[in-house]
């Protein structure tokens, strides 16, 4: 397999093929920037040239896109506290903050070379999974499913921050409005309103850019200040690197849990920075500051979400099951590209495979490395005064709400969310656990009827079950345990 | 306007949706209903829960004097936000756009007439560009 | 500083479009058709609506077929994709019969899931696909089949199973209907027991693969490959195809699994007579429909004369393209596309679908699956 894929690497070095992945890396990075648009708008934008090229070309170009999406929405994660993708969720609880402490090209720095070993990671991990993929996808049933979405829940409770009532009841508001549309279990449409907009469910883009953007741009206004409250910028990309490799544990393990967990069919790649996120807050000392502002909570995410792209191939290619939203538009352009998935990439298709993975290596290192470099230039956005940002911040933000059904109701439901949103954040109500439970509504709900209709409650006393269950306990319990013992390193445990 | 009133203003919000969406859901099928049925009564609970909490420490703090206020300024922005909403929805995307730009940089940012002339200038050239290239849409209204 | 980095930001853009612009006239300039001035189109553009986001199977098949179109299209007019999505592809479909004028100048695509919601009159569906003309339309079949832990070697067993039959399935409103039907026909819903809420055939297929399930059925394109890898190692046994109608409204094999039975042969073998009743009628009426148009191109048929002309005859051009058949191997699978003489075919068994059969299906669902909101 070595040679085949020293093989792959020169194919992918072709001269032409490089240019095509710097177009594609180029298309992504923009579209990446915009919020509110994501794969769909780079496919529809690249497919008519993809027809009647060469498999590996039309991969370079499609991958190159692919792969960067998620590293170029961390410039609006970061500096307008606006998830741009379903990629950089997590990244805005901490690295929002820091934009506002005027360390945003710290924080830029920090994220994009943070992607780059975790898109290599994801890439390596990848490569050596690919022979093992199919009886490691086989491995997750619909019960270990569920407990993974059981587990990602779990993060709920670790986002409240202080008002843990609060927070469960974000949580639960989340999974409510994730049963809006189509029941899994049944034929019926639930609380719907008779609309045919919400019949397929509150598209999550519109959901998270009214929840975080919505409320911050009418607090800018009404304070009428910038993004940073300083005039000045602190902190420059070296040093978000240094951060990077000072903490080159925590980028090791969110990449190893990004691309396992992208690898799972079903649960999709949109809660692996929560998880990530979660996990790098519980097992770090002295996690006081995460939310506040913490170079690791942005670290964590940051890598976790570009491993997974590696790890989202693995069901997509063997199994011809997307594990997230940009996954299955690459599956169409496979198709076009005469590649179909299945067990065949692993044999007669071997060498498309492999250029896959070298693709994504290069993508998520040129790309953000191209990051890096506007990241400067880009942070400045940090420093214009409200009233001369906000109205075009509006106006890329009702387009890219627009793009996710291209129905009116569209706009209605981002700015009722937002306006939700922004009572959400002045009263103390952390809304983070409402995109959590949110996005893993569908998959319990889902997962939980298929085990009891396939298994009754044997389902519970599988191995892989207890093993998931164990971990969710111990997640939880680390945190209150840590969170003990810092505070009373910290003098202050009068709560306990 | 009293940030706790205002508080307990929208936890009574929340617990009328939770609870419309406990009377819905009761008309569901019953593969349909458990879900969103017990997420719905736990929220419920811990709704009111909060609720108590927060009318017990309303009473307690009151005395203070000290009232923690929330800027009723925002609720402007948020009209600009619906209004252009509305905009959109009964012009159409382009002009609804240069409407709302042209009045909030006049209004509110306080620009010079040539500075909103090419500010919109700019918007709409960009727009132009996107929907172009990248299959990008939006309402279209009888103008535009 | 402000205004540098927003300068900055607008001039990378405005190159970055200018390139992509310089790419786009060189990917469509090459097939610019003679036009002479007297026909329908005249380098106009053509919307196509396709129901579906960008990058869909739907979507991509259109975007592939629309060059052709362009080429081999009188006038050469530019054929543009409108994503319009949701409703599970009701919406876009809706907007294309309430919105669009009937001037031959917009046109829609379907696949089975805008299909299905009108055959079992889902409330929310304004579309009359017998008002609609197709076309072209691409095939794509049905293969039913199970493991061999099950003991059945072949359809006929099927109440003979040594473990319960589970069947993997996402929901009884969408392309499971045609599967329900096919074990009506058969009469062995008791023999199996239908787990709904996968979320989609990819989903349902994978947890075949893990013993979740030992019943799953998968779209022709799919079972080649991703299930015939299955069958070769032992691990998967093919039981029936849902097969294709003929002219006169009659099942007959897949031509791509021209060695798998239909499900009429198997009642066959299990009964020793034709299938036939009211579900027999609906199956077949489904079959008609969802397999022998499964993805197709549609426009009104009230739309001008010489626009439909124009379609039709390009469309039977292009599929003679040489092109078109090396590169549309994989994105139409074994099946050719139907055109001319086949898909006035196909047109004849639409519109004489009955009233009644709809009518029997709606109740049908609504009574075993609980299937609510289907008109009354």
């Amino acid at each position: 397999m070595l040679e085949a894929a020293l093989d792959a690497l020169f194919i992918v070095l072709d001269p032409s093929r490089v240019v095509f992945i710097f177009i594609g890396i180029l298309v992504g990075v923009t579209i990446g920037f915009l919020p509110g648009l994501g794969g769909p708008v780079g496919m529809s934008l690249l497919l008519p040239f993809i027809f009647g090229m060469d498999p590996y070309s039309g991969i370079a170009l499609l991958m190159g896109m692919v792969a960067v999406i998620h590293t170029a929405d961390t410039f609006p994660a970061v500096l307008l506290g606006v998830p741009g993708s379903s990629g950089s969720q997590a990244t805005i609880m901490d690295g929002y903050p820091l934009a506002q402490r005027g360390e945003a090209s710290r924080a830029l720095g920090a994220a994009f070379f943070s992607s780059i070993i975790g898109g290599i990671i994801g890439a390596v991990i990848m490569f050596f999974a690919i022979p093992i993929g199919r009886p490691i996808v086989l491995m997750f049933g619909s019960p270990e499913l569920f407990m993974l979405s059981v587990l990602g829940l779990s993060m709920v409770g670790i986002l409240a921050g202080n008002s843990a009532i609060k927070g469960l009841l974000a949580g639960a508001t989340g999974m409510l409005l994730g049963t809006v549309g189509g029941a899994p279990a049944t034929a019926e449409y639930r609380f719907t309103f008779e609309w045919i907009y919400l019949f397929n469910g509150i598209p999550l883009t519109v959901l998270a850019l009214g929840l975080f953007a919505l409320p911050e741009m009418i607090d800018l206004l009404t304070q009428k200040r910038s993004i940073a409250s300083s005039s000045k910028l602190e902190g420059s990309r070296l040093q978000g690197i240094k951060d990077a490799i000072k903490h080159k544990w925590l980028i090791f393990r969110s990449s190893l849990i990004g691309s396992f967990v992208g690898f799972i069919p079903g649960l999709g790649g949109s809660v692996v920075d929560w998880i990530s996120y979660g996990v790098a807050k519980q097992t770090s000392k002295n996690n006081e500051n995460f939310g506040k502002g913490d170079i690791r909570g942005v670290i964590a995410p940051e890598s976790a979400n570009n491993a997974k792209e590696g790890g989202t191939l693995i069901p997509t290619i063997l199994f011809g099951i997307p594990g997230s939203g940009t996954t299955a538009i690459l599956l169409g352009g496979l198709i076009l590209l005469g590649v179909s998935s299945g067990p065949s990439m692993l044999t007669s298709d071997l060498d498309v495979t492999l250029t896959i993975v070298w693709t994504l290596a290069l993508a998520s290192v040129f790309g953000a490395i191209v990051c890096l470099l506007v990241a400067k230039h880009v942070a400045k956005i940090s420093l214009i005064s409200a009233d001369k940002l906000v109205p075009f911040l509006l106006i890329i933000m009702m387009v890219g709400a627009y793009q996710s059904t291209r129905h009116w109701g569209d706009f209605l439901i981002f700015i009722l969310i937002g306006i939700i949103g922004w009572f959400m954040k002045h009263l103390d109500w952390p809304r983070a656990p409402l995109l959590v439970g949110f996005v893993l509504a569908t998959s319990a709900e889902r997962y939980l009827h298929l085990s009891m209709s396939r298994y009754g409650f044997e389902w519970l006393s599988r191995p892989m079950v207890l093993v998931i269950g164990v971990i969710t306990i111990l997640i939880i319990v680390s945190g209150t345990h840590m969170k003990r013992r810092s505070n009373r390193m910290a003098g202050g445990g009068d709560h306990g | 306007m009293d940030r706790k009133k205002i508080s307990i203003l929208f936890s009574l919000f929340m617990i009328a949706v939770f609870s419309y969406l406990i009377f819905e859901a009761s008309g569901f099928q019953d593969l349909a209903r458990y879900f969103p049925y017990t997420i719905a009564i736990g929220a419920l609970i811990l709704a009111v829960i909060d609720l108590i909490l927060q009318l017990k420490d309303y009473r307690k703090k009151s005395e203070d004097g000290e009232v923690d206020q929330l800027p009723i300024k925002s609720f402007i922005y948020i009209g600009w936000i619906i209004g252009y909403m509305l905009l959109i929805v009964s012009f159409g995307f382009i002009s609804a756009t240069i409407i709302f730009l042209g009045s909030f940089l006049w209004l509110e940012t306080k620009f010079k007439l040539w500075k909103i002339l090419i500010s919109i200038g700019i918007v709409i050239g960009l727009l132009y560009v996107i929907s172009t290239f990248m299959n990008i849409q939006w309402p279209t209204g009888w103008l535009f | 500083m402000g205004k540098l980095s927003k300068m900055l930001g607008v001039g990378l853009a405005v190159l970055l479009f200018t390139f992509l612009a310089a790419c786009n006239e060189e990917g469509n300039g090459g097939n610019a058709n003679s036009s002479n001035g007297d026909s329908f189109y005249d380098g106009d553009d053509v919307e196509v609506i396709v129901p579906f986001s960008a990058g869909g199977g739907t979507d991509s098949l259109i975007r592939f077929l629309s060059n052709y179109f362009q080429e081999y299209t009188e006038g050469a007019p530019s054929f543009q994709v409108q994503n319009i999505e949701g409703g599970g592809s009701i919406n876009g479909a809706n907007e294309y019969v309430d919105l669009r004028d009937a001037d031959g100048y917009s046109l829609l695509a379907t696949s089975a899931s805008t299909k299905i919601p009108f055959l079992i009159g889902q409330e929310e569906v304004r579309y009359d696909l017998r008002e609609l003309q197709p076309v072209l339309g691409t095939p794509n079949g049905v293969v039913l089949y199970t493991s061999p832990d099950t003991g059945i070697t072949e359809g006929a067993e099927i109440k003979d199973a040594d473990q319960e039959l589970t069947l993997g399935a996402t929901s009884p409103t969408g392309i499971d209907v045609m599967t329900l039907l096919a074990i009506e026909v058969l009469d062995i819903r008791d023999d199996i027991q239908i787990i709904f809420g996968y979320e989609g055939a990819g989903a349902s297929r994978v947890a075949f693969e893990q013993g979740e399930t030992n019943l799953d059925y998968q779209s022709g394109t799919a079972f080649q490959s991703d299930v015939t890898p299955l069958v070769e190692e032992g691990s998967a046994v093919p039981l029936f195809s849902y097969g294709f109608t003929d002219e006169s409204g009659d099942i007959i094999r897949d031509p791509a699994f021209p060695d798998i039975p239909t499900v009429k042969e198997v009642y066959e073998d299990m009964y020793g007579e034709e299938p036939s009743g009211e579900a027999w009628d609906a199956y077949r009426a489904f079959v008609g429909v969802v397999n022998n148009l499964h993805k197709s191109v549609w426009i009104h048929e009230d739309a001008p004369q010489e626009a439909i002309d124009a379609l039709g005859e390009a469309a039977t051009e292009l599929v003679q393209d040489e092109d078109f058949q090396s590169e549309g191997a994989e994105v139409l699978g074994n099946y050719d596309p139907l055109v001319g003489e086949e898909l006035e075919g196909a047109i004849d068994s639409l519109t004489s679908i009955e009233e009644e059969t709809l009518e029997w299906v709606r109740n049908y669902l609504k009574e075993e699956y609980d299937v609510t909101g289907l008109v009354e």
